[in-house]
């Protein structure tokens, strides 16, 4: 009886964990993005991006974008985590989460930019979004991992 | 290595002397050396080596079996006689003979009696050495000045003081063939991970090899797998206030005589960010500290392949910081001037530590006007190169651990030629690789980059922040400790 009531408990516990580390992983991809727009790494931010798939219609002032864009990608983040987290969550390694980083890339960038995109921009974005990718998947291959072995 | 192991202890008590002179160099070196008695019709023998023991210790002992020969009945047999009446609380027998002899040249007392098949083991050993003083490395403005000493009897004394707690344990082995050095593993017996503790065991049972005289380093290399990987995978301390927390952490260390530095496993980077400094001040004053030297090493890490970055190719600047990037290129190319500077610190600090006391200040002085003022006046370097060169080698001085230092400077080094040679996608891949290979290791079954990535936010947190003392309900988890909760 104890037994089943210490799995439950875990579980919920890794879920709150979950989504933490998919907001925080949300914010470090928006930081690092908007760093590197700063100083003209890529060629596209984060929020044009996000905007270009928005209906035109609207204008919105330089800091209501930014904002709705950081909720949004925390937001879609956390979505991504969890995803990840009902498919993937026995896979600790970390090869692995640089290609599932890899493939986040793809959608989000090239798929949804399909513009030209030059050397630059794809190196700096494609390693943030690999980064992005390795921490999703070590951190939740590693929780997974702990909580098994307590 | 020659085992006696074969052979019984002599009874006879020429037989032991001969033995003693061929294999010990009893007569030959001039600190081993024996003293006969006669007590009871019985000659009894001691063997000591000069310099590793107490002489006024051994000198009482010897007063008291003067003294049995005269006073005591002799009808008991003279073992027992003796066994009685040696004055010292350190008593063993063994008819070991390896063990006799490693003993009797660490400085125990080895007592042989004529047709007694046992040999009596006293500990009067008394090991030449400095007091307990604050280590360099490991300085704090307030708190306790005591650190190791190269005395492993007295640097357990120095952690037990610490944590009276019944369950810590002290366990000792000896390592090396030659050498037979003393290795003592302390740990908090229902807080370390007994897995891990099982499996330092074995490593360290496992090493083969002929003496440690660089201690604590060897014994480390044959633990963690090093390979090419330049990051520490174990912490060092001399502190015993910093052992003792990490003991309550749930850390296991490894104490190894005649060294003061201990060893704390399992570590990971973020261990070696933390220093005693910050306990000692108010919880907000340490946590800006701490960030403060994050900032630091972040400094060290990245500022000089950035800046070269954004020096080299305008088209990176944005409008507000125009004013980066020299004005005039000057005679030698900037990668060349980085180069040049790099290597003007790393010579200022071989010079620091080999010279001597006296001459360090002139030295100094010297120092700093050739690198600063001529070198700009020549034409050689950029102020701003020398400006950017000393913000990193201060961030790199303000690493707490020294060997991260080192590492994070090669680091740096492997930026610098990425970014010199491919411009930005080399330093943002090599970035890449750098923080992939820190998450790769592991140290003893440890992520090494915990708890940044595998993420933990508590724990994050309660590294960025230093808590005050009443709030830390936790210990880390990383160390598996059996009890959760402090």
């Amino acid at each position: 009886m104890s037994n089943l009531k210490l799995k439950k408990e875990s579980v919920r516990v890794l879920k709150l964990r979950m989504m933490i580390t998919g907001f925080v992983a949300g914010v470090f991809l928006y930081v690092t993005m908007s760093i590197s727009n700063f100083f003209y790494f890529v060629d596209a931010s984060l929020s044009s991006i996000f905007f270009e798939w928005f209906p035109k219609g609207y204008q919105f002032n330089n800091w209501t974008r930014e904002s709705l864009t950081f909720i949004s990608i925390c937001i879609v983040s956390i979505l991504i985590t969890y995803v990840y987290y009902l498919l993937f969550k026995k896979i600790y390694n970390v090869w692995f989460g640089m290609i599932f980083g890899v493939f986040m890339w793809l959608i989000i960038y090239v798929w949804l930019l399909a513009g030209d995109l030059s050397l630059n921009d794809v190196t700096t974005s494609g390693c943030i979004f690999i980064l992005y990718g390795i921490f999703i998947s070590c951190t939740i291959g590693y929780d997974f991992l702990d909580a098994d072995l307590t | 290595m020659t085992s006696y192991n074969k052979q019984p202890v002599f009874r006879n008590l020429d037989s032991v002397k001969r033995f003693m002179e061929e294999e010990v160099g009893v007569g030959k070196s001039f600190d081993a050396e024996y003293r006969e008695l006669i007590i009871h019709d019985t000659r009894v023998h001691m063997y000591y080596v000069n310099g590793l023991c107490e002489t006024q210790v051994i000198v009482e002992v010897l007063e008291l079996l003067i003294q049995t020969d005269e006073l005591e009945r002799s009808d008991i047999p003279i073992e027992d006689l003796i066994r009685n009446r040696i004055a010292h609380q350190q008593f063993e027998e063994s008819t070991d003979l390896d063990k006799i002899v490693t003993d009797m040249l660490s400085g125990l007392m080895a007592i042989f009696i004529e047709g007694y098949d046992k040999v009596m083991i006293i500990d009067v050993r008394s090991y030449p050495g400095r007091g307990p003083e604050e280590p360099d490395t490991e300085r704090v403005v307030r708190g306790s000045r005591d650190g190791y000493t190269e005395n492993i009897i007295e640097n357990t004394a120095l952690t037990r003081r610490r944590i009276r707690d019944h369950r810590l344990r002290n366990e000792m082995i000896q390592v090396g063939n030659r050498s037979k050095t003393d290795l003592c593993i302390t740990y908090i017996k229902d807080l370390a991970d007994p897995k891990l503790l099982q499996l330092v065991k074995d490593k360290l049972e496992a090493i083969d090899i002929e003496g440690l005289s660089m201690t604590d380093k060897t014994i480390e290399e044959f633990i963690v797998h090093q390979g090419f990987n330049p990051f520490p995978l174990v912490r060092y301390t001399e502190r015993p206030d910093v052992a003792s927390d990490h003991l309550f952490e749930g850390h296991i260390i490894l104490m190894i005589d005649t060294s003061p530095s201990m060893v704390i496993i399992p570590i990971s980077y973020f261990h070696h960010l933390q220093h005693a400094e910050e306990y000692r001040q108010a919880p907000a004053i340490g946590s800006f500290v701490r960030l403060v030297r994050f900032i630091g090493i972040f400094v060290s890490l990245f500022l000089l392949p950035f800046w070269y970055l954004l020096a080299t190719n305008d088209q990176f600047l944005p409008d507000m910081l125009h004013f980066i990037g020299p004005e005039d290129e000057g005679n030698v190319p900037l990668l060349v001037q980085i180069v040049l500077a790099d290597l003007g610190v790393e010579f200022l600090r071989m010079a620091a530590i080999h010279t001597p006391n006296p001459l360090s200040t002139a030295m100094g002085l010297i120092a700093a006007v050739l690198i600063g003022e001529i070198a700009i006046e020549v034409g050689l370097f950029t102020p701003e190169v020398i400006l950017y060169v000393s913000l990193c080698a201060i961030g790199t001085y303000a690493t707490p651990s020294y060997e991260l230092s080192v590492a994070n400077k090669m680091s740096r080094l492997f930026f610098m030629l990425s970014t010199a040679l491919f411009g930005l996608p080399g330093l943002v891949i090599s970035a890449t690789i750098y923080f992939i290979g820190l998450i790769n290791t592991h140290a003893l079954r440890v992520p090494y980059f915990w708890p940044l990535i595998p993420f933990n936010f508590k724990a994050l947190l309660q590294i960025l922040i230093r808590y005050k003392m009443p709030s830390e309900q936790t210990r880390p988890s990383i160390t598996s400790p059996k009890q959760r909760n402090r």
